[in-house]
């Protein structure tokens, strides 16, 4: 039986899933052009008959992978650097705010004005424009992340290490970096779907670069394939929604003490 | 930290414009000692000649920075409407979220499922449906302002200490009083937290809506001047795109520390938005 509270929950949610799809459909009709194609906005059925088609294509797959692989190399990236400035604010603490300002500056700047250079500055093909993209859009998170953690050890539990004749490495290491656990995990979580649309992002401006959710979805733009494109629209989104679920449960499961924590986010 | 000194944001405006100067060495010199295509590649020298110095090439240094102005003023235009378009909605949404339990029910799981759709990379999909012009260019910068705002404002509204209305509601008030005496004060600090990320992104997606569908703004005379070689002009492009978005940062970080100077614990101990 399920509970009251999980139906409070519930009813409503399920009622916002039907309102949606029923205002989807409504505007699909509103869209369809008067020889019965579909326009901006194909019905439903025909986005998930769609959809079931393009999952079984291999083809499909190769092209979200590869831009899934940017995306992985760019959050690799984007961790290492984070990690390095934690490291650097934990030997020299008046630098916390450098590093928060460098995480600002990465979210700051706009795809459209540091892509055009990478672009420039790596040969045809590459994918190095999606790495960047992803790398700037898991910074700031990251890089909060780490710095919130470090700050989470209370003094009490420092105190209690130096009382017991443990020096700053013993701290670092017993308390201030188990303690930064919890943020940095929900920082990893949130940085693996902004990874993945860096990593979109990025196939727009790439030259030389023919396979990848982003470049499918400009191609049928171009051929004016509407219900392709929110095959992919929803694709690219399971795919993001997967990264953020993964990282998820690999939190639970390398620290089960954090479960608890910023549950909703 | 130095934050104790007491014009704490001095501190920290001077600290910031040294990152960028910082990184800006940086750049000259890796252009420097890189040994690249000096052709190709140019550095925050070459950009300051570009704009103030040599006039040698095609143009002035002045026309050249009187062909930048009505470009950034497009951009700032597709920003600030995309701004003002996210916010508004973003605020009538989080009111309609802390007014009703149905509605909080309802949206707040879809509107955390939302974060995880790339949703500027779906800019194709916005660009079917709302066509050229600059609905799309409000719609895609919208996009980038409502989520933040939306779960900011929404957290903000609910911040006031069940003390206060209380005390609203001894003193007679009703639901609306509460609404403009104490929620939506004691939510300031956390729109501005929102703010703080939503509005430098709202450039970002609007030269990434210039750049994709559009022939005006900063964002299409990036992609022109690539495609016309003018690389003075595609780097000086990307210094004032870049610099633009840092000063809509600076500037939002000013006007929210003019507004809530006096009024709030240092934001530190309350919002935190730069989440987690």
């Amino acid at each position: 039986m399920p509970t009251r509270r999980t139906l409070r929950v519930a009813v409503p949610s399920v009622l916002v899933v039907v309102a949606v799809i029923g205002l989807w459909q409504g505007l699909s009709v509103l869209f369809t052009r008067a020889n019965g194609s579909f326009g901006a906005v194909p019905p439903p059925l025909a986005v998930v008959e769609r959809l079931g088609r393009d999952i079984v294509a291999p083809g499909y797959w190769s092209g979200i992978a590869a831009t899934a692989g940017a995306a992985i190399t760019g959050y690799l990236i984007g961790i290492a650097i984070a990690v390095a400035l934690g490291i650097l604010v934990l030997m020299l603490p008046p630098l916390e705010g450098f590093a928060s300002q460098l995480a600002v500056v990465a979210a700051c700047v706009p795809a459209a004005a540091i892509s055009p250079i990478v672009v420039l500055l790596t040969p045809s093909g590459s994918r190095a424009v999606s790495v960047v993209l992803a790398v700037l859009a898991v910074e700031l998170p990251l890089v909060v992340g780490v710095l919130v953690g470090l700050r989470a050890a209370t003094p009490a539990q420092l105190d209690l290490v130096h009382a017991y004749g443990g020096g700053t490495w013993t701290a670092i290491r017993r308390v201030r970096v188990i303690s930064a656990i919890p943020a940095f995990l929900s920082a990893l979580r949130i940085g693996a779907p902004a990874a993945f649309l860096g990593a979109m992002t990025g196939e727009f401006f790439a030259v030389g670069v023919d396979t990848g959710a982003g470049r499918l979805l400009i191609s049928q733009q171009y051929s004016g394939d509407y219900p392709g494109m929110w095959a992919v629209a929803i694709l690219a989104t399971a795919v993001s929604a997967l990264g953020y679920g993964l990282i998820a449960i690999a939190a639970r499961w390398v620290a089960p003490w954090t479960t608890h924590l910023g549950g909703l986010r | 930290m130095s934050a104790r000194i007491s014009p704490r944001w001095l501190v920290g405006a001077i600290s910031a414009v040294g990152t960028v100067l910082l990184l800006l060495v940086g750049w000259q010199l890796a252009v420097w000692l890189g040994g690249g295509s000096s052709y190709l590649i140019k550095g925050p020298v070459d950009v300051i000649g570009y704009l103030f110095t040599d006039g040698s090439g095609s143009g002035s240094p002045e026309s050249r920075r009187a062909a930048l102005l009505p470009m950034i003023g497009v951009t700032l235009a597709h920003a600030g409407i995309g701004l003002a378009l996210g916010g508004g909605l973003a605020l009538l949404g989080s009111i309609a979220i802390s007014l009703s339990r149905l509605a909080r029910t309802a949206v707040l799981p879809f509107a955390l499922a939302l974060q995880t759709v790339p949703l500027i990379a779906l800019a194709p999909v916005i660009y079917a449906i709302f066509g050229a012009g600059t609905l799309t260019a409000a719609v895609i910068a919208g996009i980038v302002t409502f989520f933040p705002l939306l779960m900011n404002v929404g957290t903000g509204l609910g911040s006031a200490s069940p003390e206060t209305v209380d005390l609203v509601h001894a003193l007679g008030g009703g639901r609306l009083q509460l609404l403009l005496r104490v929620q939506l004060p004691s939510a300031l600090p956390y729109v501005f937290a929102g703010l703080r990320i939503a509005a430098p992104a709202t450039i970002s997606a609007a030269t990434l809506y210039e750049f994709l569908f559009s022939f005006e703004g900063l964002g299409a005379q990036l992609l022109t001047s690539k495609s016309y070689s003018n690389y003075d002009l595609l780097w000086t492009l990307v210094v004032v795109t870049i610099l633009l978005a840092l000063c809509v940062y600076g500037v939002t970080t000013l006007v929210e520390r003019l507004v809530l100077a006096g009024r709030f614990p240092p934001t530190s101990t309350i919002a935190r938005t730069e989440r987690p």
